[in-house]
Order: structure tokens, then sequence, then C-alpha cells
């Protein structure tokens, strides 16, 4: 019995630890990942329940994400993180190379707090020496850390790029702003890397309480609800409250390693939300692929291929935050030409 | 190895270890003012790709990404070092099979357990192919990205390189079972720096501007690894060079000429950067004074990096004290060599021959075109004069690497 109509919802998929540790060394989830059944894949997202999933092997989504796209051509993904265990600038830079090499098809998920921090290895760490690499996590912490990336994600303006032979310019440098954040993180800026190809990558929040659905509904593209939060509930009019801009909201369905997707009675479209990240957090590759296999095929209809993963969302171009901002070099700043 | 045998002078190692920085090499504007390769070319990273599998075919050990988490050139005419080192890793990962690929990430701007992660992840990414070219992150750039107002003390810094290297390679070792753990690089040149080496690299970038300079450094690299109670064998140095290449050595000179698109101020304020001293303040065409060296070496000793310094330093002396021609000699902060692929191969296996280095982490303009031409005239005489091997032992691969 199929509980929806396609046109109805979208899916995303999250992936675990171990699950992504086997789509690196397995092509079987290759297809299911390019797929336009999903609207995107969500690379360790175990890292932003409380527990990682498995046997507690962490991977780097990031770098997981671009392996598998080395050999399955670009993918729409997101890598997650949490400003808890990394800080903002190193997080920014990250998802912005990423999102490059995926010609705007990349994103970061963010949480609260870090569920791969202390896994797997049991000898604690030392301190950080920059105090700023760890913070206490929390709704304020999350959400300076999401400003401030977007900040730095359009510290090179849109155009900021020239690379013209005939007037031997390669960056516009007056279009590079200085970000001067000031929160509870305090960051300079610029970034390194000029603007994506979608403008900024698709910055997105798994959600557990009302409290981190009003912060993240002002600054992020993307609220992922955990199974089971409180916070679903009258999602649509907490969104409607607080978003700036228009956003995508998922809410995650846990699945068993065995579920057809179109049977599940879950499987409808739960009232304020644009679609379902189906996450399946004891099954094996070969499983979830059986499981996506019973998905209908994408959205029909469209007149052309999306270009990037925020064309796909339907997501708008950020509004820029940054309008006002002082120029990060003079014009009679040198650059040290050639190879060093 | 303990006792006297350890600190004997090093024997140059017939074989040279070359890997190739790419850290600035798009930078060079020449990659892009051609016009044939848009800057898609550089920011999907299919550029370094493409110079990877060449420098793989010629057999060199490993590219070399060199980092700071911070814009501190102006990219109005060149392409800064954007990418962030562990992704574009593992973007070079999936274009090669063989060659070493090393990443140079701070312990001062970096989570502990964030990078032992990624540096886990990569190894397996690569089957055994990375090295941790570790940091401390000598410029002021990037303080004002982490919210630093005071920069760590040096001493400071170095003990918690310590600490932190210590903890990455227990990580690494616990959760590679079947893979090496990534090779330690060492890339500082400051007293504490070349301890660090002694302790824990394998391989010790560095920069070294003249040959006996070279040779005094390598032999303190040696040191440090003998008072730790290491092989000396077991840390290969290998300095920085350009190498500019021409059919002939005039050729040669005439392209690296014309090449060389900065200006004196330019290059004065790259040192600058790297010392985070002020020059300006010297006439250049005056040579310093005693007082002179004190003065700025007091005010690296602040901040900018002492190693490159103490190079520099030697070099401006063998130049009469004087900062314009050392200037236009240095070129950038490592050594460099203009000529025929004859002269550059005679300039590798002189420094070989002479113990001033195991190799070179190799620079060049004119990318990926000037390595095609490196492998194809430059490797083979190093192979004929017996100090390249055709498969060299010095690289990091596994046993099973024919993917």
């Amino acid at each position: 019995m199929t509980h929806y109509r396609r046109e109805d919802l979208s899916f995303a998929l999250g992936l675990t630890a171990p699950q992504v540790s086997a789509a690196v060394r397995s092509a079987d989830l290759d297809e299911q990942l390019r797929s336009d059944a999903l609207d995107f894949t969500v690379f360790g997202i175990d890292r932003l329940w409380t527990r990682p999933a498995g046997d507690g092997t962490a991977v780097d989504p990031f770098v997981a994400a671009v392996a598998v796209s080395n050999r399955a051509g670009p993918l729409r993904v997101l890598g997650t993180g949490s400003p808890a265990t990394d800080h903002p600038y190193n997080l920014s830079r990250r998802a912005a190379s990423v999102d490059h090499f995926l010609a705007g098809n990349g994103g970061l998920v963010l949480a609260e707090s870090d569920g791969y921090r202390g896994v797997p290895s049991t000898r604690p760490p030392p301190a950080p020496l920059t105090p700023s690499l760890i913070s206490t996590p929390g709704v304020a912490t999350t959400a300076d850390a999401a400003l401030a990336m977007v900040r730095l994600w359009q510290s090179w303006a849109d155009d900021a790029l020239v690379a013209d032979p005939a007037t031997r310019s390669f960056a516009d440098a007056s279009k590079i702003r200085r970000v001067d954040h000031r929160g509870l993180f305090s960051i300079d800026g610029p970034s390194t890397l000029p603007a994506s190809p979608q403008g900024t990558p698709v910055l997105g929040w798994y959600v557990r309480s009302r409290e981190e659905v009003a912060a993240a509904a002002a600054v992020t593209d993307l609220l992922l609800f955990a199974t089971g939060g409180r916070a679903g509930r009258r999602a649509r009019g907490l969104i409607r409250t607080w978003a700036l801009a228009p956003i995508r909201s998922y809410l995650e369905l846990r699945l068993d390693a065995t579920a057809r997707i179109t049977d599940h009675s879950a499987v409808r479209r739960p009232a304020g939300f644009d679609g379902l990240l189906l996450t399946f957090p004891s099954a094996s590759l070969t499983e979830i692929v059986a499981a996506l296999r019973t998905l209908p095929a994408g959205p029909a209809g469209r007149l052309s291929a999306p270009r990037t993963l925020r064309e796909r969302l339907g997501l708008p171009w950020r509004a820029d935050l940054l309008q006002d901002a002082a120029p990060a070099f003079s014009a009679t700043d040198h650059t040290p030409a050639g190879p060093r | 190895m303990t006792g006297s045998s350890a600190l004997r002078p090093g024997r140059a190692r017939r074989q040279a270890v070359l890997n190739l920085n790419l850290g600035g090499a798009a930078a060079d504007p020449q990659l892009w003012l051609t016009g044939d390769r848009p800057a898609e070319y550089l920011l999907t990273g299919r550029f370094y790709q493409d110079v990877a599998r060449i420098a793989e075919r010629g057999l060199l050990n490993a590219v070399f990404f060199a980092d700071v988490p911070a814009l501190w050139t102006n990219p109005q005419r060149s392409f800064p070092q954007a990418m962030e080192p562990t992704v574009l890793a593992a973007r070079v990962a999936g274009a090669t099979a063989r060659i070493g690929i090393v990443v140079t990430l701070s312990t001062t701007y970096s989570n502990p357990e964030e990078l032992a992660r990624s540096l886990v992840s990569l190894q397996q990414v690569s089957r055994g192919r990375m090295g941790w070219n570790a940091v401390t992150t000598a410029q002021s750039g990037p303080m004002g990205n982490f919210g630093v107002d005071q920069y760590p003390p040096r001493s400071a810094r170095y003990l918690h390189a310590d600490e932190f290297i210590s903890f990455v390679q227990r990580y690494c070792a616990d959760a590679l079972a079947d893979l090496p753990t990534p090779e330690v690089y060492q890339a500082g040149g400051s007293s504490e720096g070349i301890d660090l080496a002694g302790k824990h690299a394998t391989r010790v970038f560095c920069s070294v501007l003249a040959k006996e300079f070279a040779k005094q450094y390598r032999e303190n690299v040696r040191h440090a690894a003998a008072r730790h109670g290491r092989n000396p064998d077991q840390i290969l140095v290998l300095p920085g060079l350009g190498v500019h290449l021409g059919c002939t050595d005039e050729e040669a000179r005439q392209r690296y000429r014309q090449s060389r698109t900065s200006s004196w101020a330019g290059r004065l304020e790259h040192f600058e950067s790297l010392l985070d001293t002020d020059l300006s303040r010297f006439d250049p065409a005056v040579p310093l004074s005693e007082g002179d060296y004190e003065a700025i070496t007091a005010s690296v000793e602040r901040g900018g990096s002492l190693g490159f310094w103490a190079s520099l330093q030697a070099a401006i002396r063998e130049n009469g004290g004087r900062l314009d021609r050392t200037l236009e000699i240095v070129g950038s902060n490592h050594r460099q060599v203009v000529g025929s692929p004859r002269t550059v191969a005679n300039l590798i296996g002189d420094w070989l021959g002479d113990g001033a280095a195991d190799g070179f982490n190799l620079s060049l303009p004119n990318l990926p075109h000037d390595l095609e031409w490196f492998v194809a005239e430059v490797v083979p005489l190093l192979q004929a004069d017996g100090i390249y091997e055709s498969l060299t032992a010095e690289r990091p691969i596994t046993d099973d690497d024919s993917g």
C-alpha cells in the first residue's frame, strides 16, 4: 500500500560512519547516490546523534564525500560538523572546498554537539592551544558559528573572481571583503575561497528543540528534524515565524534494515515538512540499496536539470550580509608571484 | 641508534627523494594568464589531479601541499592557497595510485581529534600514501581568524606540538590496523623545530638558501634524531628548490627574468610576512650592520619564522649584507636553480653528494608544462647519474598499489 504521492514528498538519505566507510570502499550505493530520487545525502549523520552508530568507527565526512565523488561523479552531499569541536573557520573552509569540487552541490549540517567526540580513541587529546577550537555546546554557539560561516562564504563577492587574461586580473580585490564577525566567535576573514557556483554552500541544522528551530530558521537553509525530537510539532508555524528566507525542512525517519519504503506507514508527507530524511541505523549498504530501490523516481516535468543543490531544493541565492563591509586588501597591496 | 656512530656526518644518500610542492603552485599567474585554463580548472581540483598524475609518472615521491589557514596574500594577480588541504588530498588520491600526498595541517589552529580523524580517513582513501606536515604556523595571518589576540610563545607552541603529534600518532596507530601511520614531516627551522623533527619526523622540509648552511642544518637534524634515540638515517632532509628550466642556461635565465612578475617591493613584502618584521626601514643598497641583524633577529623572535631568518641571514651575508642583491638572487623563500636540465641535475647531485640534502621539495613555474619537461629531461639525467631510481625505495606506498 502506498501512502503518499511522490510529487508531494522529497527524500534525502543519511549515512552513518560505518555506512560511509563502506560507501568509500564499494560502488554498491553509487547509483542511488546519483539518483534523482534523493535530494541529497548526509555523510556522517550519526555525528549529529547523541551516540555514533555501529562499532564507534568515525570517519571524516568531507574526505569521504570527495572520495566517493571521485569515483561516482559529482554528488549532492552534505557533510556534518559541530562548532563545539571545530572552529567555524575550519568548518567553513572544508565545506566550501568540497562544494567547489562538487560544482555547487555541497553543504554542511551542523549540530549543537559532536557525536564523534572521543570516538574511537580512549586517550584524551591535548587541550587545543587556541581556546576557540573547542566551545561549549549550545544553541547560541551553533547559531553564531552558522552566521560566521555564511559571512565567510560571502567574503568573496559573487563577481570577485575575474580571471581575465586581458587585464591580468585574477580577482577584483575590492570585492573581497573583511568579515569582522564579532560574536561568540571572533573571525576577521576573508575566506581563502571564491564564492561557490551556488553562491554559498547549503547550510543545515539538525534540530531537536523549539529553541534550535527558532535559531536555525533565522540563519540556515535547511532544517533536519531529529526523530522523536520535541521540535517536530508545530514546526511549520515556528519556521514561518523565524525564517528570513525560504528554507527546506525534513523529518528524520529511522528505518530498519529490511524496510520497504513504500509500505512504511510513516512515509507520508508529515505536516509542516518538505520531505523525509531516511536513516537506517543498523543496515548494510546492500540493505540500504534494496530499500531505496522501492523509492519512485524524482519529480518529473522539470524543464531542465538543476545545476546546483540550491537550485534543486528551490532555495534562493542568499542575501548579501557583507554589502557594507570593508575591502580586505588595499589597492596598494602587493602580491608575491610565482611558485614558492 | 645511540653512540658515536649516530653522530658521524651523514653519508649522503645516493638516491634523491623528490617531492613536488603544490602549495603555491596555483599562485603562478602563468597558470591562468594563458587563457586556456578557466578558473574552474583550479577550483574543481582538476589542476591538482593532472599535475599529480604527471608527478607520479615521473616517479616523484610525493606531492606536497603547503597551507596557512588565512587569505594572507592579495589574490589580485594569482590564485591563493585556497583549498582546504585534507579535502584537496582526497581529490588527488582519487586520481593517483602510487604517489605520496603530504598535507600541511597546523597544530595551533586544529583540533587534535578532528585532524587525526581526517588523517585516518585519508590514509584509508589513499591506501597508505599520506604524510602530515606538522606545523605550528608562525605567520600572524590566521590569528584574526581564530580570535587570537596574543600569539602563543614559540616554546609553548612547540611543547604543545609535541603533545599534539604524539596524540595523533597514537590515534592513527589504533585506528589503522592494516595500514602504516602517516609519515610525519616537520618544516620548522628554529632550534625548537629541529628538536621536534628529531623526535617525530621522518622527513624535514626546510628553507636553506646556501649549501654550507644546508649541510649544517642537516647535521643539526641528524643530531636531534640521535638525541631522541633514533637512527639519523630515518630522517630525510628535503630543502625547497625552485626549478626554472630552459633548453640552455641562457634561455633559462631569460625565461626566469620574464616570468618574474613581482616587483622588488612585492618580494620584500613577502619576506616581511614570513619574518613578521618590517624591513622597509633598511636601505636595500647599504650593507646591514651587526646591529641591524640583531634588531631583525629580536623582531623575528616575537612571531616570525626563525628558521627562515637563519637561512636568509646566511644568504644576505654571502651577498655583502645587501638586501637588494639577496632579493634578486633568492626570489622566494627557497633556493632557486635556473638552467638547462643538465644544470638542474648537477645541482641536485652536488647537494646530495656533499651531504647538504637527501632530496628536494621542488617548485616549478608554468605547471603542468614545466613538470612534464622536468620528468622528460631531468629525471632521465638523474637516473643516468645513478642518483634517482627507476622505482624509488623511498616511496611511501603499500605493496598492493597496482590500482
